[in-house]
Formats: structure tokens, C-alpha cells, sequence
């Protein structure tokens, strides 16, 4: 297990490394990088000595190595600077709109893994009936529309014409967090963000559980005269799980991606919304490499999470 | 006989009357190959390839009196905007016309560079192992840390919103599912004995590469492409919808949708045609891939 975690928090290590290489060196493939900081040189921009000055602190005239190691030295000492539109640190910002994103990803994962997995199980052991079409026909579209199509729907109908859950805000959080007040405004897009991962993790659950129906040893036990819910149950999902399991465990990186979406959809004070509403439109530089480097590191280390918790269900995989 | 007659009917082998039985042959001739998607996707494509004379507006003029026009069956509808008009008065069904244009011009470019560039490097890994595997197996793992969307804000911002700087984005998302298959079904291949044999007979690294392996990958690399073109589709849309996409004038379903979002309460249309657009083209596209796998290669069943 020890030999295990080290390989992987290596890997881990290499990707990070890579993802920063990877955003430092667009930003010297492009033009002049102060041209990120400030739109142009005299005139309406910067004069031409704190043109020269703002150069010097960005360092562009050392060596492109010692560029980078100074600026992943600063950023792992959790200096990312200072915002340009609002003057405060980045981190700051980070840390005000992280927990947005997180709850909003969470909730979506665990609504995509209930609804998922039961669909699935439903299917498999009803085949061929309405329960199995229906289920299907939920993955089919889930997997099919883009969420920003979904979440606009969903607001469409739900909020504006029903009215029944309210839409471009997170409320106030009075009181216990799963009251009613609080929870409505996660219902919808906890939805809209775990739909096409519920397809897919329905679609993997039904393959698996018809697999493992269909094996030798569960019709010995339907000889043997097992019931159908034990069978069900302990004989078959226990050893159909682990397919679904491991794409569930992996998802919960993919849903950051999402998240992006379906907060501007529904103006959700998370990180993809400062990283779209703040930094791309108000050309906020070093705040958009801050929410671009936390998404990188939730990413992965909940990548590193899934990878463990996959290793304690399933033995096998530390020797591969 | 009569009870005989019972039996069959139990059986359901028992003569039905020939509409039943036509109706039947139909149903089993759409069951067992992908007609209706087909049908979709080619009404569709041929939209966007016949954009020019389909259109009955110009894409990119509006006006302010022309503002939300219903869709021509409600009661305010008119005629010349058969699904009404936008915020701007520009024609919805215009714009969903060019819009199949972007979105399947930009998903098929992607696609195919995505598709050469993927199955060669896996190629590549797999039979060339050693250092070249570890790099190429590494750069796919990085690529797969990087959350696409943000990358993609990232590059808007550094390069500016362009047509090119979308197919390249596109291009860096299709490459890397054929990787990892295609590597593990090289690995196997290679190890098999006639290629061993060419090895033996003299056959130059070119030619076993091409005529030897390629075939044995080729049809995973068809139907990897065929699964992966609609979740294309449906990052074009997401661009395009975040503003990162084809620049603005130019209409691409995503954007429709964007600009659609702020007036809901009033005008549904001009977001419910582009966004049912990208539903059904991406839908038919993985009814077609589910159907191709199952035809070109079943052990891929898990992807």
C-alpha cells in the first residue's frame, strides 16, 4: 500500500508540474506578458518608465527557467498576487467563493451517485420493461444535452413558470444548512450539474449488474433458492458495484468542468463564476491564474482521494 | 385445430394479417440499424451545408421594430420568421441554419486532426515502449489534470476570441480518449507472431506500423471517434456559450443560447431551437456510436 501511495502522489506531483509548465508557457508564447497586466504603452495605458519598472517585477528580462521557479515559488507560498480589478489578494477572493464550488460539486455527486446507482439497479433487474426504458431514456438525454441547455430549462420551468424553486442566487444560509430555506437554491443546480453523470453512471451499473445476472453462480444460487432481493443484493450488486464505483470516484474530478456552466447559468457565487464574470471580462490576469490553479489542485487531489479509496474497495489495482 | 392454433398464438408464431406482419418488418428493419439518427443528423448536415439557400433572412441584420417575434404558428407569428426572432430581430431559424454550419464544421476538423494525431501517438507508445511511452503516457495524464474550460479562458484571454484559437482548443480536447486504448491494443498486437514474422522477413518499421498494426487498431479508433464526436459537439456549444467559442456576429448555437438566457420570461424560442438542435445532433450521434461499437467492436462495451 505504502509503495502504492508514493507512486501516486509522484504522479501527482508530475501533473502538477506539468499543468503549471503548461499555463506558464502560453502566457510567453503569446504576446508580451505585460500586456496581460496592463492594455497597452503610453497613451491611454502606461507611461514608458513604469512600463520598463512593471517589466523588471515580472522578471522578463532573466532566463525562462528562473522565470518559472520564481513564479511557482511564489504561488506555492500562496502569493498570487493582487487582484487588478477589486486590489485585493487572490487568495483572499479563492478562499471567499471556494466553498460554493465545492458544496455545489459535492451535493451533484452524491445526487448523480444515488440517482445513478438505483436507476441502474432498476433497470438491470427489470429489463426489457417500461422501468428499464424510462431509465434509459433519462441517460439517453442526460447524456445528450449540454448543461447550459438543461440549467436553462430547468430555470425556465421551475422558477419562472412553476415558481417553485428560486434561481440566480445561494440565499443567505440562516439556520441548519439542510432546512428547506437554505436547501432550495441547491436543488436545481444539483440537478442540472448531475444529470449526464447519473447517465453515466446508470448506463455502467446496468452493464455491470446484466453481466453479473446473467453469470453461472447467480443462476446456482436461483437453483439453489436464494430469494430474489438477498440475490439481488448480496449475490449480485456486491460484485457489480466496483465498475460504477471506480467511474463515480473519477467523476467527482470531472465535475469541476461542469461546475464552470452551470454557475454562470445559474449566477452562482462559486469560483467559475469570478473566474468568467470577474477575470475574463474585467481582463483580471492574476485572478484568473489563481482560480485556474484551484481548480487544477481540487482536481487533483480529489483525483489522489478517488485513487486511494479505489485501491482500499479494490486490492487488485496497487500491483498493477 | 383449434387448440393447435392456441398453441402458436402462445408462441407468437401464429399467422397475423400482412399490415401487421409489413408493420413489423419495418419496425425490425429501424431496431436493427440506426434509421431514425440517420435521418437526424443527414436533415441537419445538409442544413448547414445548404444554409445559403435554405435561409429565408440575413443571419447577421436585425431590427429594433423586429424585436421577439413569436414563432410563425403562435398568433403574433408572421410568416417570413417561421421560429421568430431574437433580442436583436435577427431570424432564429436563420441562425440555427449557420449555426449547424459552425458546429458540425468545427467538430468534424477537430475530430479528424484529433483522430490522426491520437492513433498515431498511441501507436507510437505502444510499439515503441521505453521512454517514448512514459513521455506520451505522461503528457495525456497531465492534459487529462487540466480542467478544459478554464485552459480554454486562459487562452481567450492570452491569444483574444478567434476562429482558430476554437479548432486548436477543439484539436486539444480530441486527441487524447484514442491514446490509451490505442496503446493498450497496440501492445497486444505486437507481441502476436506475424508481426514478429514481418520483423523477421525484413519488412521496414514504416511498413509494419502501417500495414501491420493499423489494421488491428483502425476499427477501435473508428468507433472511439464515433463515442467521442457528440461530447465534441457539446464542448464546441459550452465555448461558444461562455464566450470562447467563434466570435460573436457569427452564429453558433451556443451563443444563441447565451444571448437567449437574460429575456426567458418573455421569448423561449430563441433559446429552445438552438439548444434542441444540440440535443438532437448529439443524440443521434451517440445512438451511431453505441450502434457502430456494437458492430465494429464489441469488447469496447465499458466506454
Amino acid at each position: 500500500m505504502s509503495r502504492f501511495l508514493v507512486r501516486r502522489l509522484f504522479s501527482m506531483f508530475i501533473s502538477i508540474i506539468g499543468a503549471t509548465i503548461f499555463i506558464f508557457s502560453l502566457t510567453r508564447v503569446g504576446p508580451d506578458p505585460r500586456y496581460l497586466y496592463i492594455p497597452q504603452t503610453g497613451g491611454i495605458g502606461i507611461q514608458e518608465d513604469l512600463w520598463e519598472k512593471l517589466g523588471e517585477q515580472l522578471g522578463i528580462n532573466d532566463p525562462i527557467h528562473v522565470q518559472y521557479g520564481k513564479w511557482v515559488w511564489r504561488m506555492l507560498q500562496g502569493d498570487m498576487g493582487e487582484s487588478i480589478g477589486t486590489l485585493r489578494p487572490v487568495s483572499d477572493i479563492i478562499w471567499q467563493h471556494l466553498p460554493a464550488t465545492l458544496w455545489l460539486a459535492l451535493g451533484a455527486w452524491i445526487f448523480a451517485a444515488v440517482v445513478g446507482l438505483s436507476m441502474g439497479i432498476l433497470a438491470s433487474v427489470k429489463r426489457a420493461t417500461i422501468w428499464d426504458y424510462l431509465a434509459r431514456a433519462f441517460a439517453l438525454v442526460g447524456q445528450a444535452t449540454p448543461q447550459f441547455f438543461t440549467g436553462v430549462l430547468a430555470i425556465m420551468v421551475f422558477s419562472v413558470y412553476m415558481g417553485w424553486f428560486p434561481a440566480g442566487t445561494r440565499g443567505n444560509h440562516d439556520g441548519f444548512f439542510l432546512a428547506w430555506g437554505n436547501l432550495k437554491y441547491y436543488i436545481l443546480p444539483w440537478m442540472v450539474l448531475g444529470w449526464p453523470a447519473a447517465a453515466g453512471i446508470m448506463r455502467l451499473t446496468r452493464s455491470s449488474m446484466l453481466e453479473i445476472l446473467d453469470s453461472e453462480y447467480i443462476k446456482l444460487a436461483r437453483a439453489k433458492g436464494v430469494a430474489n432481493l438477498p440475490l439481488i443484493w448480496k449475490h449480485g450488486l456486491k460484485n457489480a458495484i466496483i465498475p460504477p464505483l471506480t467511474s463515480m470516484l473519477v467523476l467527482l474530478a470531472d465535475y469541476l468542468n461542469g461546475a464552470l456552466v452551470v454557475e454562470i447559468v445559474f449566477s452562482w457565487p462559486g469560483l467559475g463564476q469570478v473566474a468568467l464574470n470577474q477575470a475574463v471580462y474585467d481582463n483580471d490576469w492574476p485572478l484568473l491564474v489563481g482560480t485556474v490553479f484551484s481548480f487544477i489542485g481540487i482536481y487533483v487531489s480529489f483525483a489522489f482521494i478517488a485513487d486511494l479509496l479505489y485501491a482500499i474497495i479494490d486490492p487488485r489495482i496497487r500491483y498493477s | 385445430m383449434a387448440t393447435n392454433e392456441d398453441d402458436l398464438r402462445k408462441l407468437g408464431l401464429h399467422e397475423r394479417p400482412p399490415v401487421i406482419r409489413e408493420l413489423r418488418s419495418i419496425w425490425i428493419f429501424i431496431r436493427s440499424w440506426p434509421v431514425i439518427p440517420i435521418v437526424i443528423l443527414s436533415i441537419l448536415i445538409l442544413s448547414g451545408l445548404l444554409a445559403d439557400v435554405l435561409a429565408t433572412q440575413d443571419a447577421r441584420k436585425g431590427g429594433i421594430r423586429d424585436r421577439h417575434i413569436p414563432p410563425a404558428w403562435t398568433e403574433e407569428g408572421t410568416a417570413e420568421h417561421i421560429l421568430g426572432t431574437d433580442h436583436a430581430g435577427r431570424d432564429v431559424f436563420t441562425r440555427t441554419l449557420y449555426g449547424a454550419r459552425i458546429s458540425l464544421a468545427v467538430a468534424a476538423a477537430a475530430l479528424l486532426s484529433g483522430f490522426i494525431i491520437g492513433t498515431t501517438l498511441g501507436i507510437l507508445s505502444g510499439y515503441a515502449g521505453g521512454w517514448i511511452d512514459e513521455l506520451i503516457t505522461r503528457i495525456v495524464d497531465i492534459w487529462q489534470a487540466l480542467p478544459f474550460l478554464m485552459v480554454a479562458l486562459v487562452c481567450v484571454m492570452i491569444f483574444g476570441q478567434s476562429t482558430t484559437l476554437l479548432l486548436s482548443l477543439m484539436v486539444l480536447l480530441a486527441w487524447h480518449p484514442f491514446v490509451r486504448v490505442i496503446r493498450s491494443q497496440t501492445l497486444t498486437i505486437k507481441n502476436q507472431p506475424y508481426v514478429d514474422l514481418a520483423r523477421v522477413a525484413g519488412a521496414s518499421l514504416p511498413r509494419i506500423l502501417i500495414r501491420h498494426i493499423l489494421p488491428g487498431v483502425i476499427n477501435t479508433a473508428v468507433v472511439i471517434a464515433t463515442l467521442s464526436v457528440g461530447s465534441l459537439i457539446l464542448a464546441e456549444a459550452a465555448l461558444s456559450f461562455l464566450g470562447a467559442g467563434v466570435p460573436a456576429p457569427t452564429p453558433a448555437w451556443g451563443i444563441m443560447v447565451a444571448e437567449a438566457r437574460g429575456y426567458l420570461k418573455t421569448a423561449w424560442w430563441p433559446a429552445i431551437f438552438p439548444g434542441m438542435s444540440i440535443f438532437l445532433v448529439v443524440l443521434s450521434l451517440n445512438f451511431m456510436g453505441d450502434w457502430l461499437r456494437d458492430k465494429l467492436d464489441p469488447r469496447l462495451r465499458q466506454l
